[in-house]
């Protein structure tokens, strides 16, 4: 073999580096894929480590979508917002709930609706609809906070250290 | 003092007697004095008798006039049925409203399609690009609202904006008022809204007092004048062309006394007239008069008063009636079914117009008002085909009502109840029952039982899996054969349709006592363990045996076998507690059987336990009645929405995305050919000696379940998937169309590079590769052993 198909032999190679499979087990390196970010994980085996080659799904942020019905929902949130802030807690309640039968993936509807339960005493019911509320919004780094904010608070009312937080 | 007539009667009567006994002494007789003597005799006997009379009297008159009193007294206190409603709809842009089947629930709420212009609330016109609408006024249960006009932009069939005709504002969302769905009447079976004086436009009451009683603020009860006048216009027109009867003695004759003809009746019925009179203001009269007068039937129903009026003829409150509408109105008092808009619109209008030129003459109303009401073209609402709706879920809720209220109140106290029910799909999922069996014993009446007693049956339930709202509910092919509610009161074997518990459990770490993934690879291979002291053999519907197949082939086909031995992997006690977490409260036994779905349930129940498939772990209750209102506005019950967590989100995830592969190559992929084109994932299910055919399948937004089978539980040899599944196409297609919402993923799911021949962990040596979901946590601990 001469210097030129040597050369040659380089050049396909290297054109074909990115897919060896070599290349992706020893690169470790994060790459973006179709469907989300690819990386290596090591996981404990019966027969010892087990490298594992994982991909992070990454589904639609449900928070951020835009269709009819969101901005629908998200106009009567914002009306039932209003009653909230007047004391109309009732009409808030009836309010957010229609906002969440609009759209039900609309966590911030959910937050409202549970914020709504909350003033009201109702505990239990505000905990679990902050649960869904969570699942919708809980990639939102702010949203993660307020919801864990309400939910302290519910907790304390709920043990008797905070009455009549609002 | 207390009065006792009867024992005055006797006493005098006695005296009178005695003296007429008593001796008198001889006189002389003369002729004179003879003529004087019987005078005085007759004047004595005569005076007497009046004085009997007059007390007879009296003691009669204060009877009639306490019954009056105690029957006036009780305030009017008719009984108002209650109400049941739908839930409210909301428009907005991007809605379609030919999918929402606009015009036809805007007939429903009994809208009037005026062909032009809108003027008052109830009108609706159609334009080339768009509808126009004066939206009633409605009490919400939190709100009064004061209908406006509105125009609806409409690009195709799609709302592109809305605005306020009056103000030209924008509107962002609009709500149509909840429709009417049924009435709880007691046996008299009348229909009245209340109304007050001030709620009745003058023109009505000019024209009741025109036409029925023009001496009204005259008399005291009842008209000599009148009465002459009747009388002479009788015996000119050879029949009875007029009555005599005042306002109050119509009110007297309806309200209190029954529907006796007789003089002793009239004599009562004039006596009470003038007790009430004495006793009560005109305005007093007047405004029971109102609410009392029969005016016509809706259906079965008889409708009494002018608010109910107002809203079978108009669909309006009586306060919004034009001039024309009162004429009309008060001139159905005398003959009310002859003189009907539904039954006869010329004869309405001619005597419409008979009363409006009474009115005009007596310049009641000007000039402008009378042209423009006698030129008014009678535009009446849609006349309702069925008096009640949704039957089944009707007396569900009644079933939940009657645990909070006696029938009494219900029937007597106006209450107002909100419910959940979504009319317009209600409507398909009708239809989808009753021609979706009906198609099933034609196209494979081989199949069925010949010369079966019973009918095939069907029932579908709609639920809203992100709030529990049961939006439509049919519990039968036909609810006048049979009210056995089907969703809520049959227990049938659910059959496969339990088998995602199983799986559930299966993928769940925290569940089963062993973990798989849908990768997993497990054995169809026949087996017998020892059940209830008994062996038992699981079979495939196929009676074939696959080998080693993936957990996912096993779900998405439905093998009885290696289902049935997952199960016994994981643990049945664990399988129990995921149907229990689930909300399934059957009995349940840990055994083999569990696996194949063998107890039974109603499809509410099952229905409901799904929820937590399309909510990603979260149970939302189900939920039909929203709100329960009292006559006079305040709230007396209310129940909102309740969700739990029930299950992490990553197995029920695993479990979410093996069922939407049931619409993909599994049991349910004639749904494609069917003509679903949307993101959907479901379970076919068959009971034993095919029973029972269901079929489950839920988008994120909707859950539906649909169910074929004999009450009396005998064979169809149909499967879910030729028998339910049908049903189940044909709601899902015209109620949602071909949605394309992906079910959320949530946090702790990774998709892992396996090897698709082992399920194993992927190496280079494999020639193939796919990457597949696991809960974070439960990755294959194994490099691939077969490459």
């Amino acid at each position: 073999m001469d210097m030129k198909h040597v050369g040659i032999s380089a050049l396909i190679g290297l054109l074909l580096f990115p897919s060896c499979s070599w290349y992706e087990r020893t690169a470790g390196k994060m790459r973006k894929k179709e469907g989300g970010t690819t990386y290596t994980k090591q996981v404990p085996g019966e027969k010892g480590p087990v490298k594992l080659e994982v991909q992070k799904l990454e589904g639609t942020n449900l928070a951020t979508i835009q269709s009819p019905q969101r901005a629908a929902s998200m106009r009567v949130v914002d009306q039932g917002r209003g009653e909230l802030s007047r004391g109309q807690l009732d009409a808030a309640l009836q309010t957010f709930q229609e906002a969440v039968t609009l759209d039900g993936s609309n966590g911030v509807a959910y937050y409202y609706l549970a914020r709504a339960h909350y003033q009201l005493g109702h505990h239990e019911q505000a905990m679990g609809l902050l649960e869904r509320a969570e699942a919708l919004l809980g990639k939102n780094a702010g949203w993660e906070l307020t919801i864990e904010a309400l939910r302290e608070m519910i907790r304390n009312e709920a043990d008797g250290t905070n009455p009549g937080a609002t | 003092m207390i009065c006792h007539p009867r024992r005055h009667l006797l006493v005098w009567t006695a005296l009178l007697m005695r003296w007429s006994n008593q001796q008198k002494p001889q006189r002389k007789k003369s002729p004179l004095r003879d003529r004087i003597r019987r005078l005085v005799r007759l004047v004595k006997w005569g005076g007497g008798l009046l004085i009997v009379l007059g007390i007879a009297g009296a003691w009669y008159t204060h009877r009639l006039s306490r019954f009056a009193e105690q029957q006036f007294s009780r305030s009017f206190r008719w009984d108002i049925p209650s109400k049941i409603y739908s839930d409210v709809e909301y428009l907005f842009p991007g809605l379609d409203i030919k999918r929402r089947r606009l015009q036809e629930k805007l007939d429903r709420l009994g809208y009037r399609n005026t062909g032009d212009g809108i003027h008052s609330p109830g009108d609706y016109a159609m334009r080339p690009n768009g509808i126009e609408i004066f939206l009633h006024h409605f009490d919400y249960p939190l709100q009064k609202f004061e209908g406006f006009p509105v125009r609806i932009a409409v690009s195709g069939s799609v709302i592109d904006h809305i605005g306020r005709i009056d103000s030209g504002e924008r509107i962002a969302t609009m709500r149509l008022e909840p429709e009417l769905i049924a009435t709880l009447f007691d046996d008299t079976m009348e229909d009245r809204s209340l109304v007050t004086l001030q709620e009745v436009p003058d023109a009505c009451l000019q024209s009741i007092i025109l036409v029925e009683d023009e001496r009204f603020f005259r008399h005291h009860g009842i008209d000599p004048k009148g009465i002459a006048r009747a009388f002479f216009a009788n015996v000119r027109a050879l029949r009875i062309a007029q009555g005599g009867s005042t306002l109050t003695q119509q009110l007297v004759k309806n309200y209190f006394l029954d529907s006796e003809r007789s003089f002793q009746r009239k004599i009562k019925e004039a006596i009470i007239a003038l007790i009430i009179e004495q006793k009560h203001s005109k305005g007093e009269i007047l405004e029971a008069y109102l609410n009392e007068i029969y005016l016509g039937q809706r259906g079965a129903s008889s409708v009494f008063g002018f608010g109910e009026a107002a809203r079978l003829y108009f669909a309006k409150e009586a306060r919004q009636l034009t001039a024309g509408e009162c004429a009309l109105l008060a001139g159905m008092i005398r003959a009310p079914n002859r003189y009907s808009p539904f039954r006869d619109k010329d004869a309405a209008a001619q005597r419409r117009n008979f009363v409006l030129n009474r009115l005009h003459e007596a310049a009641l109303v000007d000039d402008t008002v009378y042209h423009s009401a006698i030129t008014e073209p009678l535009i009446l609402p849609k006349q309702r085909e069925r008096l009640t709706n949704a039957p089944y879920f009707i007396d569900f809720v009644r079933t939940q009502l009657r645990e909070l209220y006696p029938d009494t109140q219900l029937s007597a106290e106006g209450l107002r109840i909100f419910t959940t029910l979504d009319m317009t799909n209600q409507l398909i999922a009708e239809q989808a029952v009753s021609n979706g069996v009906a198609t099933l014993e034609k196209d494979y009446a081989t199949l069925l039982p010949k010369d079966h007693a019973g009918k095939l049956q069907g029932a579908l339930i709609n639920i809203q899996p992100q709030t529990g709202y049961i939006r439509s509910l049919v519990g039968g092919r036909g609810y006048l054969d049979t009210q056995f509610n089907r969703v809520v009161q049959s227990q049938r074997q659910p059959g496969s349709i339990f088998k995602p518990f199983v799986y559930l459990t299966a993928f769940d770490p925290h569940r089963g006592e062993e973990v798989v993934a849908p990768t997993s690879y497990i054995y169809d291979v026949g087996f017998q363990v020892q059940s209830g002291g008994k062996p038992w053999t699981p079979h495939n519907y196929d009676k074939k045996e696959h080998g080693p197949v993936s957990v996912r082939e096993a779900l998405m086909k439905s093998y009885n076998i290696a289902t049935a031995r997952l199960a016994i992997d994981v643990g049945l006690n664990n399988v129990v507690k995921t149907a229990r977490d689930a909300g399934i409260e059957a009995d349940l036994q840990a055994v083999p059987a569990l696996a194949l779905g063998a107890f039974e349930v109603s499809p509410l129940e099952i229905a409901s336990a799904y929820t937590i498939f399309a909510n990603n772990g979260i149970r939302a209750e189900p939920l039909s009645l929203i709100h329960v209102v009292a006559a006079d506005g305040t709230t007396l019950k209310r129940k909102s929405i309740e969700m739990k967590r029930r299950f992490d989100p990553g197995p029920v995830y695993l479990v979410t995305q093996v069922l939407k592969d049931v619409f993909n190559g599994g049991t349910a992929s004639s749904a494609r050919q069917m003509g679903f084109h949307g993101i959907a994932a479901g379970k076919t299910g068959t009971t034993n000696n095919y029973r029972d055919a269901w079929f489950v399948g839920f988008t994120p937004d909707q859950l539906t379940l649909t169910w074929v089978g004999y009450d009396d539980n005998a064979t169809m040899n149909m499967s879910g998937a030729r028998g339910a599944l049908p049903m189940w196409v044909h709601y899902m297609r015209e109620a949602v169309g071909d949605s394309q919402q992906e079910f959320p993923v949530p946090n702790n799911v990774v998709l892992v590079k396996i090897d698709p021949e082992s399920g194993k962990a992927w190496t280079k040596r494999c020639p193939q590769s796919i990457f597949a979901p696991f809960v974070e946590g439960s990755e294959p601990t194994e490099h691939c052993p077969l490459h």
